[in-house]
């Protein structure tokens, strides 16, 4: 990829489907009228987004950036097709695309809103705009990544999406993907955020979409190592077809405010959704998790595991809601949330919500905030373990349920270690 | 080894040790008996370090270092090992992860090569077939979901594998059948040389047909009020405690 000087217009994309022309205009007047949710907003009150932040704008993309020589000692080793997408756009030279796999396509959304135009018009049905964040990124998104695995297609390797920030430049960026898992086809998919030589605050406003095909499984894990001058708000939606099986997995490990929704939708009978976290945020940093467990139909399962850790003046959220709409009859709604402070002055808010509209639904929820076990830390240290390395011993422990979550080993490798490497730096 | 002198400690201001003495020399093994209530689980507590005791008085020296002014892992690290009267579950810690750090933070202490892989296990393997540990066993998380005898045997297991200077067990015989007793006081037999020391806290005489005791005192309101040989575990054993008390009112 070469390095160029001029920014990149930002009404870049043509051969937009009808409805999103539509829906773009809709979009941005909600976005005129309601502008960002902020601290008034209740879905948004702990989030306390700096306004700078905010309004980092360039007129158009910073421009584009040379792949870091460094990238792959920061990346996770394993074998896997690699989709290396830097400052929101594409750079295939650097990435190992699954081009002879047949059933497997990636591309960036910009080509294939001109290669596979049916395709494209999969985008903007399932992301909520009524949400600021979602209506900004509709209104004004310029390029993303798009996967489509095909119905019957077992995916021979995980696929490994790197989303890495660098370079010099204040920009705020609104990407935009879209994952369509076809009916009975399995595929396990990684998405690592991370920063190399990020030398100013940028801020990510992503919105992934996601179709789940009927009998299909599928894996999405999210590894999050933005830096102190990353923002981002991800938000991530699935429509889940019948006796499908998500899981979405979220590592938060590093970022300056970062907000997570996650939303899975259970639209077809016998779907399972899986949603599993751990968020370590430290001084400076802001982890918020909105989660959200959408039963519209029958006999459906849903759980959810979300461990946090704050360390130093780090603050953490975690609202979980699990909505069980009149018809989903039979669900199975399970959602827990454990929390460990490991200072006086770090803090992690907790707030479960059920909305449920059935009557015949098992449903249960929990979440704990503590500190770390006092007799399990002496019983440690009485075997000769100082403090730090019991600590280290506890909180693996603590989020290694969440870990374990994960498929691929390597990953799960490489998440400790990142873990591990956190608690060193408080 | 260890000399402690006139130890007083108390816990949310009760006095709990009251001027506490006793001197163990290396390839000793020393009883501590007495009522509940005596203090006996506090005085283990101090000595390893627990925080929550305050120490009013006296001094604790091993080795020629003052005890009382090392953190938990030092004491530890310098040798002293407590088997605990009731052992912490810890869910998510393997046995394996627990002693492999365990023994990587001694031996960095003490300035040594952390054992290879290889020989850790073989390590392992040859301190577990002492108690009878099972990979069953060892494999699982600390004590999580272990019977009471498999945590006191786990205790002892560990006790094996850090290989400390002074080990205190703390009541480790109660809550035993007698095939696990056997087990544990084989443990102890096994790692008992010339060069350590032991401290065996217990209510009961019969855990001392196996762990033979140089000596037996037997502890009272905070203090030892009574030393003797094996032959006065007997004896208390026939008499029970209430002697002792009588002879402490009459003295005081
Ligand atoms: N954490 C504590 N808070 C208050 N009192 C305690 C605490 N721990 C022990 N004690 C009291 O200290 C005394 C001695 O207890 P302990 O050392 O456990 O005796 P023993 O082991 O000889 O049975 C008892 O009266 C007990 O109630
Ligand atoms: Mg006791």
């Amino acid at each position: 990829m070469t390095t160029t000087a001029e920014l990149l217009p930002k009404t870049t994309l043509q051969n937009l489907p009808e409805f999103l022309v539509r829906l773009r205009e809709t979009s941005q007047k909600i976005f005129d009228s309601k502008g960002f949710p902020g601290n008034k907003s209740e879905e948004y009150k702990y989030l306390s987004l700096d306004t700078a932040a905010l309004r980092l704008s360039l007129d158009g993309l910073p421009k584009l950036q040379p792949t870091p020589k460094n990238l792959s000692k920061s990346l996770i080793s394993f074998n896997a097709y690699i989709v290396v997408v830097v400052n929101g756009v594409l750079d295939i030279e650097n990435s190992k695309l699954p081009i002879s796999e047949s059933g497997v396509w990636v591309d960036s959304l910009k080509n294939t809103l001109h290669t596979k135009p049916e395709f494209a018009k999969e985008i903007g049905h399932l992301a909520d705009i009524s949400d600021g964040f979602v209506a900004k990124n509709t209104a004004e998104f310029t390029d993303g990544w798009v996967l489509k695995i095909d119905k019957n297609v077992k995916v021979s390797k995980p696929i490994y999406l790197v989303n890495l920030c660098t370079g010099d430049a204040s920009f705020f960026q609104n990407t935009r993907n879209l994952i369509h898992v076809g009916n009975n086809a399995e595929v396990d998919i990684y998405k690592h955020t991370l920063s190399l030589d990020l030398n100013s605050e940028i801020f990510q406003n992503g919105v992934t979409e996601v179709y789940v095909g009927e009998n299909s499984t599928a894996t999405f894990s999210q590894i999050q190592e933005g830096g102190e001058n990353l923002n981002s708000v991800n938000y991530f939606v699935a429509n889940q077809a019948a006796n499908s099986v998500l899981t979405h997995n979220i590592f938060t490990l590093s970022g300056k405010v970062v907000r997570n929704n996650t939303q899975l939708v259970l639209a077809g009978k016998g779907a399972e959704g899986n949603m599993n976290g751990v968020f370590i945020p430290s001084s400076g940093e802001t982890f918020d998790n909105h989660t959200l467990a959408d039963h519209r139909v029958a006999h459906c399962n849903s759980n959810e595991l979300y461990k946090g850790v704050a360390l130093g003046k780090g603050s953490g959220v975690f609202n979980g809601k699990i909505f069980v709409r009149k018809d989903a009859q039979k669900t199975n709604a399970y959602q827990s949330n454990k929390n460990i402070l490991l200072s006086d002055d770090a803090n992690i808010y907790t707030k479960p919500q059920l909305e449920i509209y059935a009557d015949d639904v098992k449903c249960s929820h929990g979440s704990t905030t503590g500190q770390l076990d006092e007799k399990a830390m002496f019983y440690m240290q009485a075997r000769g373990i100082g403090q730090d390395a019991a600590r280290k011993l506890l909180v693996k422990a603590f989020s290694g349920e969440a870990v374990n979550m994960v498929k691929n080993e390597a990953v799960r490798e490489f998440l400790e270690a990142a873990i591990d490497r956190k608690l060193n730096n408080d | 080894m260890i000399s402690i002198k006139n130890l007083s400690a108390r816990i949310e201001s009760k006095e709990i040790l009251k001027g506490f003495s006793l001197e163990v020399k290396p390839g000793e093994i020393h009883a501590i008996m007495g009522p509940n209530g005596t203090g006996k689980s506090t005085l283990a507590s101090v000595l390893a370090g627990r925080e929550e005791y305050e120490v009013t008085g006296g001094e604790v020296t091993f080795n020629g270092k003052n005890l009382l002014e090392l953190s938990p892992e030092d004491r530890a690290r310098e040798g002293v090992f407590l088997a605990f009267q009731y052992p912490i579950e810890i869910p998510g810690v393997s046995n394996v992860n627990f002693l492999k750090t365990a023994m990587a933070e001694i031996y960095k202490y003490r300035g040594l090569e952390p054992l290879s892989a290889k020989d850790f296990l073989a390590y392992f393997k040859e301190k577990q077939a002492i108690v009878e540990m099972g990979n069953d066993l060892t494999k699982r998380s600390v004590n999580e979901g272990f019977s009471g005898g498999e945590k006191k045997r786990n205790e002892i297991f560990q006790m094996a594998m850090l290989n400390p200077k002074l080990a205190i067990l703390d009541e480790t015989d109660s809550g035993l059948d007698i095939d696990a007793l056997r087990i544990v006081a084989n443990g102890v037999n096994k790692v008992r040389n010339s060069e350590n020391a032991f401290i065996v806290i217990t209510h009961y005489q019969r855990l001392l047909d196996y762990i033979i005791p140089d000596f037996v005192h037997v502890m009272y309101d905070g203090r030892i009020v009574k030393s003797g040989g094996k032959e006065l575990a007997l004896e208390l054993e026939e008499k029970g405690y209430d002697w002792i008390k009588q002879e402490v009112a009459e003295e005081a």
